[in-house]
């Protein structure tokens, strides 16, 4: 039986304790990443996505290293997943449709109604996301590496550079040893992260009919209010300031959250 | 039997047309080559709402119609053309919506006229050394009632109290259609800091409704206006305002019919124009009394030089190697005030305030003599402007000195955001022999056909103006209370940076003059040597202006299909009040 000694046990009680405090997104970004970590995605295998979670997770943290719900918990990885297995899925998430979603009074989200691609589309976006694996018909400016060749060789060149400089997987890797990896990260691999990138940030800040931004995570921490049509604004709202001192009082008890948590977590390493 | 008229392109130029030349009786077929989201467009019951709206996803994969991939474009500097370089960027080379609609499903919808001097150019202040200053083949006062018509259709709002006296002297004018909306507050406080160093900032007309117009709602101030389609069909434009009653009185739209090229008899006058229709692309054939080329700066000089034939052996108008010439974008200048409140950029219309002050040439300067230039001349400049969500987030990745590990610090703090205090200086461009248009000789559109490569590079006089209100615009911004004030001149991004001067305002390329020697079309738009050509977009600008190009470009299609419906004496006459102001019948013969 592994003994846990009085000074341990009273970290802990303590983790414990603040997690009781978390409100429920939070507590989902702490456990998002682990119930999925042996499955596989649409198009990603479950080492891939194992990678991408990480790298997703350095990129737009959640707690314990941010007091708001992160890239996990908005659900990043499965929104670039779909993409990229866009082809895959009913119904094609290219386009989504309008005039509004149902966030700010109307009855029918018809963002959820995806908009159908003709055939010129299809094509474009099949070349895109596939590549053009040689069909002559996707090549008229020849041969396309598509987005899943991109990512498939992009995830696999991350972790072997994590194994080769830091010599553990980089799913592995603490926060502040995968930001100094990636900071002598080779031109190549430059490349693969900024595309990797800016799907998060359409994962996490975009429509959440797409797929990301679940519970409207990356629109809370932002204030954003995100697509608020047919609610308009009245004219108060777009010329006068706004009175955001209460905001700001809940923003400070978020962040003594996060640094009771990262006290905790030091003097656990202590 | 009714006169065919062909109109390539169903953006602000081509829907104009359509209408002028739909009442007119003409046999209206409007060919698109992208696709429609404008629900009910053309029904007797009216409009729907359209299958757009405040989704930036949709934005950054190119919605609607600018899809890279399915049509590239290419670019180069000038430099790089001596050096015999084919291109040093390929992608998004200042794309506008390939839709129906066009541009103006994704405008901001900003409706400034031109100045008097815009017309008058080289009158005014004479040659400049590298450019070619050149006078408009008409003056304001000949333009000012098509300009009436453009605003009446689109439906523009404004508030004439607050415009600054020299701007008015320079473009006279009557009350606007509709009151302006609610100032935004970014605007507002920039107004007060630009008061403080004695500047007017007054509000910036628009077509977005500020009540029940033409059958359109009020605009809601959602802030989805740059950028993005109007879920409620309250912002004016060429599908709204003029396709949509040209449709309704007979007008037939062709989507996904991309013009190969314009054929032409051996006395080159247009007989018919070739297209590829639908998603099969079949090759289909169709005569035209009157050919009507409105496909945008870029495509429709693009589409003029693979339109070959005996009587235009280098393309359609190009006898004298014109075609696709003295191309100008707007020179594009951002300055960037920090401010340490939150601004909500994002409720209202994008921006809702001009500064007019550096559309006035400095000619007085003693630097000027150093530089060689005897004037510079800035533009129009866009108060309040901020980015969206996902645009946040990229810019601060792309930012060099920022920490990325830091990203949900500088969400939540969004100092170039929700505090963001943003003006983007729209200045004059001066034309230049060198900016042109050509055909790509290796990179091909998904329809196999060459794409258009831009050869540009901004002239020394854009670059000094762009420095020179740049350095104000940050003394502003701190007279503003900005913790920050950055900037970024035009020309700083490489040419081969998908930044490079990359505004979605585009004329010249199919200049219009009184010389077929220096011109490419008359002071219709009638290409020299194919007088039944006529050009209705910003091609035919012979030069840049210092102003939002859309409501001018209405102004120029109208009176351009007004000459081809009516005759020249008719158009100079200016509009026949009963026909374009009258809301349309139903029915071919519902013009009067």
């Amino acid at each position: 039986m592994p003994s846990i000694d009085r000074r341990a046990f009273l970290a802990r009680s303590r983790d414990l304790a603040l997690l009781a405090l978390l409100p429920g997104q939070v507590f989902a970004e702490l456990t998002a990443a682990r119930p999925l970590d042996g499955t596989g995605g649409i198009f990603l295998d479950a080492e891939q996505l194992r990678t991408l979670r990480a790298l997703c997770r350095y990129f737009i943290p959640g707690p314990l290293d941010d007091p708001d719900p992160g890239a996990l918990a908005a659900g990043v990885p499965e929104y670039i997943d779909g993409l990229i297995g866009a082809f895959e899925t009913t119904p094609l998430r290219i386009y989504a449709g309008g005039p509004f979603s149902d966030r700010s009074g109307a009855a029918h989200d018809s963002f959820a109604d995806f908009l159908e691609l003709d055939a010129i589309e299809e094509l474009a976006w099949r070349t895109r996301i596939e590549g053009s694996r040689g069909l002559p018909e996707r090549e008229w400016n020849g041969p396309v590496k598509g987005l899943q060749e991109q990512y498939t060789d992009g995830l696999l060149v991350l972790d072997g550079f994590s194994r080769r400089i830091a010599r553990r997987p980089f799913h592995d890797l603490s926060r502040s040893v995968t930001e100094a990896l990636l900071l002598v990260a080779p031109d190549e691999l430059e490349v693969f992260l900024a595309l990797v990138f800016r799907h998060c940030a359409e994962g996490m800040y975009g429509a959440p009919e797409y797929g990301g931004n679940r519970g409207l995570v990356g629109w809370t921490y932002t204030r954003w209010p995100g697509d608020h049509q047919p609610l308009p604004y009245t004219p108060d709202e777009v010329s006068e300031p706004d009175a955001e001192e209460a905001e700001d009082v809940g923003r400070s008890r978020a962040n003594a959250l996060l640094h009771a948590l990262r006290s905790s977590d030091r003097s656990r390493h202590g | 039997m009714a006169r065919h008229a062909v109109i390539i392109g169903s953006g602000a130029g081509g829907a104009s047309a359509a209408w002028v030349l739909t009442r007119a009786g003409f046999e209206v077929t409007v060919l698109e080559k992208g696709r429609n989201y404008f629900r009910g467009l053309g029904d007797p019951g009216g409009l729907q709402l359209p299958a757009m709206g405040g989704d930036e996803i949709r934005n950054q994969r190119g919605f609607p119609g600018m899809d890279t991939l399915i049509e590239p474009r290419t670019r180069r500097s000038q430099d790089d053309a001596a050096e015999g370089v084919d291109r040093a960027f390929t992608g998004d080379v200042n794309h506008l919506p390939a839709t129906v609609g066009g541009g103006t499903t994704h405008w901001d919808a900003k409706t400034p006229r031109f100045w008097k001097m815009d017309f008058e150019m080289k009158s005014r202040f004479g040659d400049v050394p590298g450019a070619s200053m050149v006078d408009w083949p008409f003056a304001y006062d000949d333009l000012a009632p098509w300009y009436e018509v453009a605003e009446q259709r689109l439906g523009v709002q404004g508030d004439l109290s607050d415009q600054p006296g020299f701007a008015l002297s320079e473009a006279p004018r009557g009350e606007f259609p509709m009151p302006a909306g609610p100032p935004m507050y970014s605007g507002l406080l920039f107004q007060e800091g630009a008061a403080s160093r004695g500047y007017e900032v007054c509000s910036f007309p628009m077509a977005a409704n500020t009540r029940l117009y033409d059958g359109r709602p009020a605009c809601g101030n959602c802030g989805y206006c740059a950028g993005f389609g109007c879920p409620i069909n309250a912002r004016g434009g060429a599908a709204v305002s003029f396709l949509h009653p040209a449709m309704q009185a007979g007008a037939n739209l062709v989507t996904r019919a991309l013009v190969t090229e314009i054929g032409t008899d051996e006395a080159g006058r247009a007989t018919h124009v070739e297209y590829l229709a639908g998603e099969a692309r079949r090759r289909v054939r169709l005569e035209a009394d009157v050919v009507i080329v409105a496909a945008s700066a870029v495509e429709s000089a693009r589409l003029a030089l693979r339109s070959t034939s005996s009587a235009h052996p280098n393309g359609l108008g190009n006898a004298n190697d014109l075609v696709g010439r003295y191309l100008c974008f707007h020179a594009s200048t951002f300055a960037t005030g920090v401010m340490p409140q939150r601004l909500h950029p994002h409720r209202g219309r994008s921006c809702s305030h001009v500064m007019y002050e550096p559309c006035k040439p400095v000619t007085d300067a003693v630097w000027l003599r150093w530089l060689g230039l005897p004037f510079v001349r800035g533009g129009v400049c866009e108060i309040g402007g901020s980015a969206n969500l996902v645009d946040e987030a990229l810019i601060y990745y792309q930012t060099p000195f920022l920490r990325r590990s830091r990203h949900k610090d500088h969400m939540r703090e969004s100092w170039l955001r929700d505090r963001m205090l943003g003006v983007q200086m729209l200045g004059e461009d001066l034309p230049q022999f060198g900016n042109r248009v050509d055909l790509d000789p290796r990179v091909k559109d998904i329809y196999g056909l060459p794409v258009a490569r831009i050869t540009y590079s901004l002239h020394r006089h854009e670059k000094v103006a762009s420095w020179y209100w740049a350095l104000e615009l940050r003394e502003i911004l701190k007279a503003c209370g900005a913790n920050h004030a950055l900037f970024l001149p035009a020309g700083l991004s490489p040419i081969d940076s998908p930044e490079a001067n990359n505004t979605r305002h585009m004329t010249g390329t199919l200049r219009m003059g009184t010389d077929p020697a220096t011109s490419v079309t008359d002071p219709f738009g009638r290409i020299h040597g194919a007088p039944n050509v006529v050009v209705c977009d910003s091609s035919v600008f012979p030069t840049s202006g210092a102003f939002n190009p859309t409501l001018t470009l209405c102004a120029v299609s109208l009176r351009n299909a007004t000459a081809v419906a009516y005759g020249e004496d008719a158009a100079r006459a200016g509009p026949v009040a009963p026909r374009v102001t009258a809301p349309c019948a139903r029915g071919r013969d519902g013009q009067s």
